[in-house]
C-alpha cells in the first residue's frame, strides 16, 4: 500500500508540475515579489515550494516573460516580477493551450 | 544574523558569479518575508526563529540546484547502454589480461605454494586498481563525448526538461526527419567487430606495457623439474616501438567506439579508417627499419648449451623471417589502403551526410 500512496503522489505531482508555468505567468499581470506570490497562490489554493518558485520565476526573466526590478521603496529592498510584453502573448497562447486540454480531458473522462 | 550570512554564503558557494549576488540577496530578502510573516515583523530575529525558515528551505546545495538547473548529467540516457557495455567489455578485457599474465608467471622455476598465495594476494589490489582505472578513463571519455559531440551535446533547454514537462523540451525540436535511415549492406557495423576490437587493443597495451619481462619462452628441460623462462623480446627495441604501438591500439580503441556508437558506416568514419591504416603502415615501416624485435644473443645466452644448440636454428629462421613477416604485413596493410579508399569513393558504403535544412 505504501508503494501505491507513492505512486499515487508521484502523479498528482506530475500532474501539477506541468501547470506550474501557466499558474506563475497567470498571476503576474501586476508586479509582485516571491514571497507575496506564494501567498497570492495559496491564497488561491495552489501551495507551491518556494524553493520551486524562485529559480522558476528567475528562469521565466532570463527567457524574457518577466521583467524585473528591485524595489528600495520599502523597509528593505525586494525584487518584483511583472510579465513582459512577450510574457503575456505567451500567456495568452498557453491559456488556450490549458483551454485544449481542459475540452480534451473532459471528453477522455467522461464515462468514468 | 550570523546563520543567515552563513546559509547565504553556503548557497553563493555553488553558484556561478554572475548570477551570485542577485540571488543572494533575493534570498535574503525572501527569508525575512517568511520570518516576518511567521513571526511578526522585528528588527532582529533569534537564531531559533531563523534556523526554522532556512531549514524548509532546504539545504544550500539543494537551493542552489534549484536556481543552476543542476540536474545535468555526465552521461545521458542516449550513451548510458553503450557506457555500460563498454565499461563491462574493457574490464573484463583488463582481468583476463591480468589472469593470464598472473597464471602466465606461475609458470617459474622457482615457483611454490607459498610465492603462490602471495601472488594471488597481490593480485586482488592490482585487479581493481586496473579496473577503477579503465572505468575511470571510460567515464571521462564517455563524459567528453557527451558534453562535446554534436547531437550529444548536453542543450540548456534539457535542464528545464525535468523541471517543466511540457514547457520547451529538445523532444519538441526532435522531429521524425531526423531518423538516420536503416543501415544496408556494407553499411551496417556488426556490434562483435568493435567489441572484439576493443578487447584485442586492451589486452595488447595491459600486456606490452606492463607485463612484457613475462613474454617470452617458457619450457621444461625435463618434465617434473619446474619451468624455465627466457625472455624473447629486446627491450631496446621494445623502447622504441612500444609509442607507436600504444597510438596503433589507442587510435583503435577509440575509432572501434566510434563504431560501437555510431553502429553504421558515415564518411568521416570511412576516411578516419583510411588514416588509421596508414599509421599502421607507417608503424610497420618503422619497425622494419628499426632494431630487432626479438633478442636471440640473449635468449641463447640463457640457455643451457644443448638447448642453445637446438634453438639456434629457430632464431635464424625467427631472424629472417620476422622482416619478411612485417613486409608481407605492409603489403596486406597498403591493399587494405587501397580497398578504403574505393569504399570511400562508393557512396553506398556508407550513410550519406544529411542535407542542411
Amino acid at each position: 500500500m505504501d508503494d501505491y500512496n507513492k505512486i499515487y503522489e508521484s502523479a498528482v505531482m506530475e500532474l501539477r508540475r506541468g501547470t506550474l508555468v501557466l499558474s506563475v505567468l497567470s498571476q503576474l499581470e501586476t508586479p509582485a515579489y516571491g514571497y507575496s506570490l506564494v501567498q497570492l497562490l495559496a491564497s488561491r489554493d495552489l501551495a507551491i515550494d518556494q524553493s520551486t518558485l524562485y529559480p522558476l520565476l528567475r528562469r521565466l526573466d532570463k527567457q524574457g516573460l518577466l521583467e524585473s526590478d528591485w524595489s528600495v521603496e520599502e523597509s528593505r529592498p525586494r525584487k518584483y516580477y511583472e510579465l513582459s510584453e512577450d510574457g503575456r502573448e505567451f500567456l495568452a497562447k498557453l491559456a488556450v493551450e490549458w483551454e485544449n486540454i481542459v475540452d480534451t480531458m473532459k471528453n477522455l473522462l467522461e464515462n468514468i | 544574523m550570523e546563520i543567515l550570512e552563513r546559509y547565504l554564503y553556503a548557497v553563493g558557494r555553488w553558484l556561478r558569479k554572475k548570477q551570485k549576488k542577485d540571488i543572494q540577496a533575493e534570498l535574503e530578502s525572501t527569508i525575512y518575508d517568511n520570518l516576518e510573516s511567521r513571526f511578526g515583523a522585528k528588527e532582529e530575529y533569534t537564531e531559533e526563529e531563523v534556523s526554522e525558515v532556512i531549514k524548509e528551505f532546504g539545504s544550500p546545495w539543494k537551493v542552489a540546484a534549484g536556481y543552476t538547473g543542476l540536474t545535468s548529467r555526465l552521461i545521458g540516457p542516449e550513451l548510458l547502454p553503450i557506457y555500460f557495455t563498454l565499461s563491462a567489455i574493457i574490464s573484463g578485457a583488463v582481468i583476463l589480461g591480468l589472469l593470464v599474465s598472473f597464471i602466465v608467471g606461475l609458470f617459474r622455476p622457482d615457483i611454490d605454494f607459498k610465492s603462490f598465495i602471495l601472488g594471488f594476494l597481490e593480485l586482488i589490489p592490482s585487479l581493481l586498481v586496473a579496473v577503477a582505472t579503465v572505468i575511470g578513463f571510460t567515464t571521462i571519455v564517455f563524459a567528453l563525448i557527451e558534453k562535446n559531440v554534436p547531437g550529444y551535446k548536453l542543450k540548456s533547454v534539457s535542464r528545464l526538461k525535468s523541471k517543466e514537462p511540457g514547457f520547451t523540451t529538445d523532444k519538441e525540436k526532435w522531429s521524425p526527419k531526423d531518423l538516420p535511415p536503416v543501415p544496408k549492406g556494407k553499411q551496417k557495423i556488426s556490434k562483435w567487430e568493435p567489441i572484439v576490437g576493443i578487447i584485442f587493443s586492451v589486452i595488447a597495451i595491459v600486456l606490452f606495457n606492463f607485463f612484457r619481462e613475462k613474454l617470452g619462452i617458457y619450457y621444461t628441460p625435463e618434465w617434473g623439474s619446474g619451468w624455465e623462462f627466457v625472455p624473447i623480446l629486446s627491450e631496446d627495441a621494445v623502447k622504441i616501438f612500444l609509442p607507436f604501438w600504444n597510438t596503433v591500439w589507442g587510435l583503435s580503441i577509440v575509432f572501434c567506439m566510434y563504431q560501437l556508437i555510431k553502429g553504421r558506416w558515415t564518411l568521416p568514419m570511412r576516411i578516419s579508417n583510411l588514416i588509421r591504416s596508414f599509421v599502421d603502415a607507417a608503424v610497420i615501416i618503422i619497425m622494419i627499419k628499426g632494431p630487432e624485435l626479438l633478442d636471440f644473443p640473449l635468449l641463447l645466452s640463457y640457455s643451457k648449451p644443448e638447448v642453445a644448440e637446438a634453438l639456434t636454428p629457430v632464431a635464424e629462421f625467427f631472424n629472417y623471417s620476422i622482416n619478411t613477416f612485417l613486409i608481407i604485413a605492409l603489403a596486406a596493410t597498403f591493399i587494405g589502403i587501397i580497398s578504403k579508399i574505393v569504399y570511400i569513393f562508393k557512396p553506398s558504403s556508407y550513410e550519406a551526410i544529411p542535407k542542411p535544412k
